[in-house]
């Protein structure tokens, strides 16, 4: 099977007003499910994205693409369809998630490794190489409460590109950072697309989108999804953009 | 690929071969959830020490804390009881004896109340076993409770008690005890995140329970339709054999060592079973 990800009729639904109160009667006898109006994010969503193959999901704000690959990442569970995904998931999304202002620069390398999946002696071998990217080396015993949101990105960002998983789940995070910093995040996604891995990208940039993808999803609140060459979908979206 | 998703209705997370995971709208079976949770122990360990560590974390006085904690704690309660003029002997052995197991549950069910909220940003960006975060909250609480035996023996040295017989139903009332933290911590964890009102409800709840449980006085003091209640609430055998290791003479019978039993699986098996039922609406909710 040549498929890294396979998605099948998926759906998912909300309530409107999320802050319902909910009946204690309605937890236990009708499962959660029936309380208030309800409206799907997404529904009937099928697609594959192949071994090595990189893809786009493109769409306005507010049509379901971060629910999408948080989905897909396993983070949030759908009320219908099936999601497969064959091989690990390395999901880049809120890359500063799970740091402790109190704790040290090191111990937040290990914390954060160690959710991502690393052995305490994968993170000893990295180590010195994370702070070094990130360029905290110096700040090794600071606590993170202390360092710049810049900092804390880069450091994140330098964790979990050390993931070996062969399938990358991409939200936005190139959106943060600098220039330079941008600049060196884009060389490292070319190295780990280089060697053979899937992706899945959320971005709102046309570069990005360009550089990395051979192929996109165009997400549009209840109308199907549509997929195809990045180059077409993109202008699709674009067409639309300014016709609205 | 199956042909048809109802195919794979009672499937979920299943591996179906080699790191293939497949996730639908059915639930997925608890053992094969424990098995997960099994599977990032380490996580599970890390996110201990972070519980720990942070307690620490720039404080002055560190261990001290554990210690400290407890220790105002039971002078709080005897300085509060003399001045209702009630006492029993050794009361601050009597006190220490039940204040510190009693406060082993009461900071589990507490800290894990908040739990998915306050790590909501990384259960939604990092696929985790959601499990994990109460059980973190009960280790974390459970190494303070062991850290804070100290207290306990130094009072009972200072009135040189030495441990009943009953020192050997220790163990059994622990992992009872332990067992009751898991399903509590399952239970206020998920149902806080969907029912604001749990939050609230519970810190209330628990101040209630503590004055009805006899931590503070012994078990023959309650009469009537409080003593029916502490039949049947879990905590109270436990806490009754915990008296019984350090007051000499002091017993009360198995009868309430029963209701824990029955109690630590009951609580244990519905925190369990609400946790899974309710995780997928936490998970839109965070």
């Amino acid at each position: 099977m040549g498929d890294a990800i396979a998605v099948h009729d998926l759906g998912i639904k909300f309530a409107l007003n999320r802050r319902r109160r909910l009946e204690l009667k309605n937890l236990f006898i009708e499962g959660l499910s029936a309380t208030g109006t309800e409206y799907w994010a997404l529904r009937h969503i099928s697609f594959t994205v192949a071994k090595g193959e990189s893809v786009g999901i493109i769409g306005r704000n507010g049509c379901g693409k971060s629910t999408l690959l948080r989905l897909v990442a396993g983070v949030m569970l759908p009320d219908e369809g099936v999601i497969e995904v064959n091989g690990g998931v390395g999901a880049m999304i809120e890359l500063s998630a799970g740091f402790v202002g109190d704790l040290t620069a090191r111990e937040n390398v290990y914390l954060i490794s160690s959710l991502h999946g690393f052995s305490r002696e994968q993170t000893d071998e990295r180590f010195d190489e994370i702070m070094r990217w990130a360029g905290v080396a110096r700040f090794v015993d600071t606590p993170v409460m202390h360092f710049s949101s810049g900092m804390k990105a880069r450091l994140a960002f330098s964790i979990v590109t050390r993931m070996e998983e062969p399938i990358l789940l991409v939200d936005e995070v190139l959106a943060v950072g600098d220039k330079a910093f941008r600049r060196k995040c884009g060389v490292v996604i070319d190295r780990m697309l280089g060697e053979g891995r899937t992706m899945l990208l959320v971005s709102h940039n046309e570069n990005d989108l360009r550089r990395w993808c051979s192929r996109g999803i165009y997400l549009r609140r209840d109308e199907p999804l549509v997929t195809g060459p990045i180059e077409d979908i993109l202008e699709m979206y674009l067409d639309e953009d300014d016709n609205t | 690929m199956a042909d048809s998703p109802a195919g794979l209705a009672g499937l979920r997370f299943r591996r179906l071969h080699e790191g293939t995971r497949v996730r639908s709208a059915a639930g997925l079976p608890v053992l094969d959830r424990l098995y997960d949770v099994w599977e990032r122990r380490d996580v599970l360990r890390m996110l201990t020490e972070r519980g720990l560590r942070q307690k620490y974390a720039g404080s002055v006085l560190g261990y001290a804390w554990s210690l400290l904690e407890p220790a105002l704690l039971i002078a709080t309660y005897f300085l509060l009881l003399k001045i209702f003029h009630k006492s029993y002997p050794m009361y601050p052995l009597f006190i220490a004896s039940t204040i510190l197991p009693w406060q082993w549950f009461a900071s589990t069910v507490n800290s894990a109340t908040g739990t998915l909220r306050q790590n909501s940003r990384l259960i939604t960006s990092i696929a985790l076993p959601r499990e994990i975060y109460p059980l973190a909250d009960v280790l974390v609480k459970t190494v303070e409770f062991v850290l804070s035996l100290p207290i306990l023996l130094i009072v009972a040295w200072i009135y040189g008690v030495r441990p009943s017989g009953y020192v050997y139903a220790l163990p059994l009332v622990l992992v009872l005890e332990l067992m009751i933290c898991v399903g509590m911590a399952m239970l206020v964890s998920s149902l806080n995140t969907v029912l604001r009102d749990v939050q609230r409800g519970i810190g209330i709840f628990i101040r209630m329970m503590f004055y009805l449980v006899p931590a503070l006085y012994p078990l023959q003091r309650l009469t009537g339709s409080t003593r029916r209640l502490d039949s049947y609430n879990p905590m109270v055998g436990i806490l009754e054999v915990n008296r019984a290791v350090w007051l000499p003479g002091y017993w009360t019978g198995w009868r309430p060592v029963y209701f824990s039993v029955i109690g630590a699986f009951a609580i244990l098996a519905i925190g369990f079973a609400v946790f899974s039922r309710v995780e997928r609406l936490v998970l839109k909710e965070l």
